[in-house]
């Protein structure tokens, strides 16, 4: 399993605002060109001659798993429902997508929405390095100056669990 | 079955309107945006609206103009599309409606019969799922302290869940009305019961008992 470091260090909120821009990139380029192309494919089937459209059928099942590759690439980049749903709502998303059991404990009233985001990609990232099926607790406190963050996470409740904190600074 | 479409890409939209086509339906407006749908369906007639999920307004544009048909014109089918397959939104569709409603990834339904299907099964009432989103709820992995947990007593779990909202004993004693004393009684009682290792610090077994209440909510859900 990796192991993660005891004290985390912050990146930048630029970060994210890059992440979420590449994700809209990604889905707006070719994730929906893509989709395109599998209707298009989906369109011939319906006229194809039967040894064709056996091929055809290939071709569209491979493009089908691209889009899911494209998929799972953008939820690493940035997860969907945050910008729509906020925190909670994206990190559970996350916490589904990678098979973690997932407690938050947030309290982001007083963060501006760079800030949720960086503290959001923050932890989603690290939810993304534990096993599957690991317990993880996780306590976000934000100020309009700084966001506190420790994640405790555990594979064997007989054991303590791994702590870890940050503190990120407001832009 | 007359059919409009809101989907901001052009491509995927025309490749949309093709298909419908060919799938016998009649495409009586294409638009790029929910506020256009709306404005839509006002003046003409609409059996299934078919909405991207990501469009303007956005962020969720889809979702939010489902709500507003939903209300204002609760006889139109809706089918929501997105290249995202997220319990959130599957969440936010069911509280739009349990009738007449779909929601499925845009590549799973490239296809005349298979959209033709899911078309026709939301204009008959039916709610329409991706396989790929229930499968991912079905697939949701146990945890191993269901057992432990049915020992406790009705106040202890109420102590347990309330730790597991983040509370402070103080919060808790004061949500459910006893002194701080008789909380960290209940917290002890939960320790012991749910055998968590008594050479940890109190944070640490704080922590694991919320750990397995999750773990067993989680199985259970």
């Amino acid at each position: 399993m990796p192991q993660l470091p005891a004290v985390m260090l912050a990146r930048g909120s630029d970060t994210a605002r890059l992440r979420c821009e590449l994700e809209k990139e990604l889905h707006d380029g070719p994730a929906l060109r893509a989709s395109a192309l599998a209707v298009e494919l989906g369109l011939l089937l319906d006229d194809a001659e039967p040894d064709v459209r056996h091929k055809l059928a290939g071709v569209q099942e491979s493009m089908k798993e691209i889009i899911n590759d494209l998929r799972e690439l953008g939820q690493v980049l940035y997860p969907a429902v945050l910008a729509g749903q906020g925190v909670r709502a994206a990190l559970r998303a996350v916490a589904e997508h990678r098979g973690v059991l997932l407690g938050l404990d947030v309290d982001d009233g007083r963060m501006s929405s760079d800030s949720r985001s960086h503290a959001c990609l923050f932890v989603a990232d690290h939810l993304r390095a534990v096993p599957r099926g690991t317990a993880v607790l996780v306590r976000i406190r934000g100020s309009r100056r700084l966001t506190r963050i420790q994640i405790d996470h555990t594979e064997n409740r007989q054991e303590a669990p791994t702590s870890t904190r940050a503190v990120l600074l407001c832009a | 079955m007359r059919v409009a479409i809101a989907e901001d890409g052009a491509l995927f939209r025309e490749g949309l309107s093709l298909l419908l086509e060919a799938a016998g339906h009649e495409v009586v407006g294409v638009v790029g945006g929910g506020d256009e749908l709306v404005d839509l369906v006002e003046r003409v007639s609409v059996d299934v609206a078919v909405l991207d999920i990501r469009m303007p307004p956005e962020p969720e544009g889809g979702l939010i103009t489902a709500e507003r048909l939903r209300r204002k014109h609760p006889q139109i089918g809706l089918l929501l599309l997105s290249h995202y397959a997220e319990t959130q939104y599957l969440l936010r569709v069911l509280r739009i409606g349990t009738e007449r409603i779909g929601y499925r990834l845009k590549e799973r339904v490239a296809g005349v019969k298979v959209l033709g299907d899911t078309l026709t099964r939301i204009n008959a009432g039916e709610i329409v799922i991706e396989e790929t989103l229930a499968q991912r709820l079905v697939d949701a992995p146990a945890g191993s302290s269901e057992d432990h947990l049915r020992t406790l007593s009705d106040r202890e779990r109420a102590v347990l869940r309330l730790m597991a909202e983040g509370r402070s004993n103080g919060a808790i004693g004061a949500d459910l009305h006893v002194s701080v004393k008789a909380v960290e009684k209940h917290v002890a009682a939960i320790f012991t019961k749910l055998r968590l290792p008594g050479d940890q610090t109190v944070h640490h077994r704080r922590v694991l008992a919320v750990l397995a209440y999750l773990q067993a909510r989680r199985a259970q859900d």
